[in-house]
């Protein structure tokens, strides 16, 4: 059995620069992706997630780069690659989607013509047959009468219709990475059921890879094969979906997994975790969970930077995570 | 006696009905939740409840008074029975303003209370959603999202109203946080006995704080009923599906199915 690895991030550091100061966001962020399979990237606001993903295909914002590390696409590495490789590899080997359809579609060009359109610069489709495939692909993505709605502007689709327009056009070069950000956190549960189900779907029809970043355990557990979880920059737990949903190795994990309104579902309070996530450029030395953490001990915790354990498959950045048993989601 | 009571609302945007004959009564320390997606008029509703938007048809009565009837002064007296929290807390906190002085607000508005008086119902206040009497002195934008919150309910109950109505008011926040609120609410509802109505498009975020919950499609109520029954045997087939949306933490993806040889 072979396993191809797709995407490697190994020791991805990014910071921000402003008014002369550095403020670290994410740090010694390493993780995988093999072939057809879905990773959920999770965390809450301001755990350096999304900055994470922007990284991956060189969109991080004015001001923010990558201080370290590196991201190899099939033996590219991507951090230091040109312009031109990235504008290539983008939309035809590495996808995203995005938590706002809008801000990514033009209003004022019909759908169908601009998934035309990421056919006709990547493949380099003529005209014709790029119309052609555009209406293939939004009938694939389940847009009914993909006809007549192949004309229509981005404005006369429902919230959930254009999240599936914006699949369409990501998918349309059958990339080898899908990147998900939040894409269903704007949506109707219903809907939100649906884009994820069409998701799983075209994952396993195009054997792609998808790193799904999200703040919602629940949407992981269905979606995703394993789970990265990240807290004030940094990856502190990495593993299957059902081993860490079973038994989480550190603590934020299991906190957050409490403190999941899913829970509520099962008939159990979902259990609040006291205090607030460390504002970056405020991230202490230690374990930067320490501060909210039940099982903080001053010593191994809070003075050194805390490495990261490897056991098997699973990776975790606890101090005590050898002495600890953690309680997970009950089955 | 319900404290707060929906009579047959109506309203309409342009021709198109948003809320379609929607009734229903809150009693006094209860909390009826208002769940439905988006386009469903379930913020519209509490909107009409608080009086923030006028409806067509139909009544809003608080402690058997219809609102629509009062004017002047006793309309005043009324609204500040009625209370609202909404999903982002920075649409009730004056940037520029010390937040004690936003929490002082409907002090000032409301009751004959003197400034030192004052100052000590907003310690008090802050106190109650578990800040502390020096975080008056700061600005809304030294707080974190759920601090924000936080200050938001400290205003809304700062003139102990009778009814709470609150839109969403956890959806903005991080998991970790989410908690924190729904517990500051259901802590306060014991404490200081408002009737609440609590807006969420999230069945997961109500299991627990409501005690009925009413599901809305469409601009219409399409099931009312104890909390527990609409999730163990609703009677809706939309409720059912919007029970099963919810993403279940017990669920598994199946594993990634590798070639095998090479």
């Amino acid at each position: 059995m072979t396993t191809d690895r797709i995407l490697e991030v190994e020791g991805l550091s990014i910071a921000a620069r402003s008014g002369g100061r550095t403020i670290p966001l994410v740090h010694d962020v390493s993780f995988r992706l093999d072939a057809g399979e879905a990773v959920g990237l999770v965390g809450e606001s301001g755990s350096g997630k999304s900055m994470t993903a922007l990284a991956l295909l060189g969109l991080l914002p004015r001001g923010v780069a990558v201080t370290a590390g590196s991201v190899r696409l099939g033996g590219v590495d991507l951090v230091g690659a040109d312009r031109r490789t990235l504008a290539d590899i983008r939309g035809r080997r590495i996808a995203m989607v995005f938590q706002d359809p809008m801000a990514s579609l033009n209003p004022a060009i019909p759908v169908g013509e601009q998934v035309a359109e990421v056919l006709r610069r990547h493949l380099g489709l003529a005209r014709k047959p790029a119309a052609r495939r555009a209406i293939e692909l939004l009938g694939a993505v389940g847009i009914r009468e993909p006809h007549r709605r192949t004309g229509e502007y981005p404005h006369t689709f429902s919230g959930g219709m254009r999240q599936r327009a914006m699949i369409a056009m990501a998918l349309a070069c059958e990339p080898a990475v899908l990147i998900a950000d939040e894409p269903t956190t704007a949506l109707d549960v219903t809907v939100q059921a649906r884009i994820l189900e069409l998701l799983v779907r075209m994952q396993d029809e195009l054997g792609m890879a998808m790193l799904l970043v999200t703040h919602d355990l629940g949407v992981v557990a269905g979606t995703c094969h394993r789970l990265a979880v990240m807290y004030a920059g940094r990856l502190i737990e990495e593993g299957e979906v059902g081993e860490v949903f079973d038994a989480p190795y550190h603590p934020y994990t299991a906190a957050l997994l409490a403190a999941a309104p899913e829970n509520a579902m099962h008939g159990r309070k979902p259990a609040a975790i006291p205090g607030v996530v460390p504002a970056p450029g405020a991230f202490p030395l230690g374990c930067p969970f320490s501060p909210r953490c039940s099982h903080a001990r001053p010593d191994p915790c809070d003075s050194t930077p805390v490495e990261v354990r490897t056991t098997g498959s699973r990776r975790v950045r606890c101090a005590r995570s050898r002495e600890l048993t953690l309680a997970g989601v009950e089955r | 006696m319900s404290v707060l009571e929906a009579r047959g609302l109506v309203k309409a945007f342009g021709g198109r009905p948003a809320v379609r004959d929607v009734s229903f009564a809150v009693d006094a320390g209860e909390t009826l939740a208002i769940v439905g997606e988006s386009g469903s008029g379930k913020s519209t509703t509490a909107r009409m409840l608080v009086g923030l938007l006028r409806p067509d048809r139909g009544q809003v009565m608080l402690d058997g008074v219809n609102l629509a009837g009062l004017r002047g002064r006793a309309l005043r007296a009324r609204r500040r029975d009625l209370q609202m929290v909404f999903q982002d807390p920075l649409g009730s906190l004056n940037p520029m303003m010390r937040v004690g002085a936003s929490i002082a607000e409907p002090l000032v508005l409301h009751t004959d209370l003197g400034a030192a008086a004052r100052r000590e119902r907003v310690a008090d206040l802050l106190g109650q959603v578990g800040l502390r009497p020096e975080h008056a002195e700061r600005l809304p934008r030294e707080f974190s999202g759920g601090q924000r919150q936080r200050l938001a309910i400290a205003r809304a109950i700062a003139c102990r109203p009778r009814v709470l109505i609150c839109d969403e008011p956890v959806s903005a926040l991080d998991v970790s946080t989410q908690a924190q609120i729904l517990d500051l609410l259901a802590e306060l509802r014991e404490t200081t006995g408002f009737g609440c109505v609590f807006i969420s498009h999230d069945l997961a975020v109500v299991r627990l704080i409501a005690d009925r919950i009413a599901v809305m499609r469409g601009g219409e109520l399409v099931e009312l009923g104890p909390a527990e029954q609409i999730y163990t045997d609703p009677g809706h087939d939309y409720t059912r599906e919007l029970v099963s949306a919810v993403p279940s933490l017990r669920a598994r993806r199946s594993p990634v199915r590798k070639e095998v040889g090479g």
